[in-house]
């Protein structure tokens, strides 16, 4: 069960706690958060020459798997004597000395010189001093972090589709995972366009390169397979959405997984994402529940104009734009708003017309509800242009969303300048993190209610249509 | 049950002449109300006294198509502090807007209407107000958020309510708009909707067939819809014979004959409806029919004030376009200058029938 920062320390500071819990949103593992937490109350110069007691800093590992260093709460003394800034860089310069490799540092335009985000790997070094003399340290942390990068192997390495995605995020950090092969029907133009070991067949090429971890990106109803190859092999999985077309397939996957414990991540990439991490903090911190939700995808392909991929082969896709984009946007609207959905009408498209038995749905409408708040998808893959749009409306406020900013009543309230890239490497790290946990099954529950309510939508949709007749297929 | 919940439902069952179930719903928990539904023939007398009065007042003048007392009585009880009475209100004021034009501001009374009912769980208004939007969307011609809408409608129904067919054929009207690609879906709802016991939709299901017949060149659709329309005045019957107008009109036949007929069974409160049937006589070069005199054109919709200004609902986009075009859809019918020649008059039918 989600709980908020404050529900799991009540003896912290409120305004801190309020600070914290909007940065960080609700914690899903009481436990492991617990374990891993630590206050750090006071921060040294490492310079040496003066110790000064700086403020708040907490050294949080969320669930990607990174390490974060949060410095914030600079004490307004210190601030205004000009200290506060000097000493955050000196902190953060210590931390990239103590640390193997620093990824990145942060700052947040919101917070300006209140929050840096120092993510580290291999292991972290904070100290933290009291006195006037640098020996005496009175607290000290080393945290020891992942020695060696994930061996990883690709499966569906279209360089136009999301395998050449990853294959990217892969390589844009090589600290953090290898990449080790490609399995790919079209193995020997991958190899070239590659460098690295190619094959059609993924039981052998697993064997051969001894890989850790497996990104599965495949059309909707190929993945079954594969999928079976990487438990028979034991190595983790990431695994694009949807895990599967039906519930049925998807109950199988999870007897499977019982059965044989296997480390699985899924490729839903907006739960890594900054900003909704962000609105889903901003949420959780409310005091009531939104009354709408409306969230827009839309692709912008030309009007009429088919992809001529897997996308619009019913065999292969198993479903139209609902399964396909309106799976994200279910996931996310969960995701925000913690609860499932409960579908109260859909319409499917195909163009212009409604969508008919046979045919790939190239639009969605689907209204759901959650609680008190009613919930707006909107996708599609042709007209207009392309947008990703969240909005949501509480009793006052208005909060608007999109992978670069959220604003609050027109006021932008947080902005990164990390986008796509941040999201997918964020599920890279969550594979690094459970594949170094023993093998257990995978949570899969969020997953079993977004594909739920995809069924549920599917269904209402036959169920109204009268001439509008569902399109689910596979 | 919830009090509003109950109100609602036996006005509606009221409107189908369920009087009894009507009475027996409420029990005597709601004395007013009861002693409206004992007396009701739109008798404004039988109303009785204070915001539920002054929106069943509202209601009875809208019915009558007069729009400037019932948006009148309606702003009377849209604040009154009884959250169903409230929302209904301002659904009436939406239906106010609708029929004479204003689609922006009975948008907006609508959304309000909508946020009301969603608040308090009042899932009957909550249909009625995302119907009444779907209508407005189908007039502002947003055919495809229109079925959206009435979808949504449909779903929100409770299983057997009266009011299914009627929103089976909108959602039939905003297909038949979408163009060929859904003619056939638009077919198969018009022949489902046009048999509905205990609705008054047959008429205007077969309207729609009928039309549908007269755009696609079906002139069966056409024949077979005139053939199972009771003779008689109605709007039903009305459309029925403009759709033989144009069917005529289109294979160059006479089609005067035709046009007098649907003038003369076009009642008299479809004031805007006439208006346009005299433009559009005027550009097919009939011999001009006499102007009635008994039109209000003195009626403007009102605005919602900023305070009340709505939580914007889902079918967003469709709002965002329709304020891009503020200036045409929020004037009225009374200022709309139709167009001289056949083909553009007809195309401004869409503001009030399919």
């Amino acid at each position: 069960m989600n709980t908020t920062i404050q529900e799991a320390s009540p003896d912290l500071n409120p305004s801190l706690a309020a600070l914290l819990g909007q940065a960080l949103g609700p914690i899903g593992d009481m436990e492991r958060f617990n374990r891993a937490r630590k206050w750090v109350n006071w921060a040294v110069n490492p310079a040496g020459a003066t110790v000064v007691p700086g403020g708040v800093a907490v050294v949080e590992t969320p669930a990607d798997g990174t390490w974060y260093l949060w410095l914030m709460a600079v004490r307004p003394d210190l601030e205004r004597r000009g200290i506060g800034r000097a000493l955050f860089d000196a902190v953060e310069a210590a931390a990239r000395r103590s640390c193997a490799r620093c990824l990145r540092v942060q700052t947040y335009r919101r917070w300006e010189r209140m929050l840096r985000i120092v993510k580290a790997r291999r292991w972290m070094f904070v100290g933290a001093t009291l006195g006037a003399r640098n020996d005496q340290v009175k607290e000290e942390w080393v945290f020891p972090l992942r020695p060696t990068p994930l061996r990883m192997v690709v499966v569906g390495a279209n360089p136009e589709g999301r395998g050449g995605e990853w294959i990217a995020a892969i390589r844009r950090d090589p600290g953090l995972a290898e990449l080790v092969g490609v399995c790919d029907a079209d193995a020997h133009r991958r190899a070239a366009w590659l460098g690295v070991d190619c094959d059609g067949d993924l039981a052998v090429l697993l064997g051969r390169v001894k890989a850790e971890a497996v990104i599965l990106a495949l059309p909707h109803t190929a993945y079954a397979d594969a999928r079976r190859i990487c438990i028979e092999a034991g190595v983790a999985m990431l695994h694009e959405k949807p895990l599967a077309c039906s519930m049925t397939e998807l109950l199988k996957l999870h007897d499977q997984l019982i059965e044989k414990p296997c480390a699985m991540v899924v490729g839903v990439q907006r739960r890594s994402h900054p900003s909704y991490v962000f609105l889903r903090g901003q949420l959780a911190t409310a005091k009531v529940r939104p009354a709408t939700l409306t969230i827009r995808m839309r692709l912008g392909r030309p009007a009429n104009e088919c992809p001529r991929d897997w996308r619009v082969d019913p065999s292969l896709a198993g479903g139209g734009a609902l399964l396909d984009l309106g799976y994200h946007a279910m996931d996310l609207a969960q995701f925000l708003l913690d609860a499932p959905l409960q579908v109260v009408a859909c319409n499917l498209w195909t163009f212009n017309a409604p969508a008919r038995e046979g045919e790939i749905e190239t639009a969605a409408r689907v209204v759901a509800r959650c609680g008190p708040t009613w919930v707006c998808l909107d996708i599609d893959r042709h007209g207009g242009e392309k947008v990703e749009w969240v909005e949501l409306a509480l009793e006052d406020t208005l909060i608007c969303a999109n992978r670069e900013t959220v604003t609050i009543n027109g006021q932008t309230a947080f902005a990164c300048d990390e986008r796509w890239e941040a999201a997918l490497q964020g599920r890279l790290a969550e594979l690094v993190m459970v594949r170094d946990q023993p093998p257990r099954p995978p949570d899969l529950w969020d997953q079993l209610g977004v594909l739920q309510v995809v069924e549920q939508a599917y269904s209402q949709a036959r169920q109204v249509g009268l001439g509008q007749e569902g399109t689910r297929h596979g | 049950m919830d009090e509003g919940f109950l109100a609602i439902t036996a006005l509606r069952m009221a409107e189908v002449q369920r009087h009894e179930e009507a009475l027996a719903l409420l029990d005597g928990r709601h004395v007013a109300l009861e002693a409206y539904i004992r007396t009701r023939n739109r008798n404004l007398q039988s109303a009785p006294p204070g915001p539920m009065g002054d929106a069943i007042e509202g209601w009875t003048h809208y019915y009558s198509a007069r729009y400037a007392s019932a948006a009148e009585a309606f702003a009377r009880s849209v604040a009154c502090g009884e959250p169903w009475i409230e929302s209904w209100s301002a659904l009436g004021l939406a239906k106010c807007g609708t029929d004479a034009g204003f689609l922006k501001r009975a948008a907006d009374w609508c959304a309000l209407a909508a946020a009301i009912a969603r608040r308090f769980e009042l899932q009957e208004l909550m249909a009625a107000a995302i119907g009444a939007l779907g209508e407005i969307l189908l007039r502002g011609e947003q055919p495809r958020e229109a079925a959206e809408a009435f979808t949504l409608d449909l779903a929100l129904l409770p299983p057997g309510a009266a009011y299914r067919g009627r929103v089976l054929c909108y959602r039939a009207h905003a297909w038949s708009r979408l163009g060929p690609g859904a003619q056939a879906a638009a077919e198969m709802a018009y022949r489902i909707a046009a048999h509905t016991p205990g609705e008054e939709t047959d008429r205007y299901a077969l309207a729609g067939l009928a039309l549908l017949g007269a755009e696609s060149g079906k002139s069966n659709l056409v024949d077979q819809a005139l053939a199972d329309t009771p003779r008689g005045p109605h709007l039903g019957r009305a459309v029925c014979l403009i759709a033989r107008t144009r069917l005529a009109f289109r294979r160059s036949e006479s089609s005067e004959t035709w046009f007098r007929d649907a003038w003369a069974d076009l009642p008299s409160e479809y004031v805007f409806e006439r208006r346009w049937l005299q433009a559009w006589s005027a550009a097919l070069g009939h011999s001009l029919i006499a102007a009635d005199s008994s039109i209000d054109t003195n009626f403007v919709a009102p605005a919602i004030g900023s305070a009340d200004a709505h939580p914007r609902w889902p079918l967003v986009c469709a709002f965002d376009r329709m304020a891009d075009t503020d200036d045409l859809y929020d004037r009225g019918f009374d200022a709309v200058a139709w167009a001289p020649d056949p083909e553009s008059c007809w195309t401004q039918r869409s503001f009030f029938m399919p």
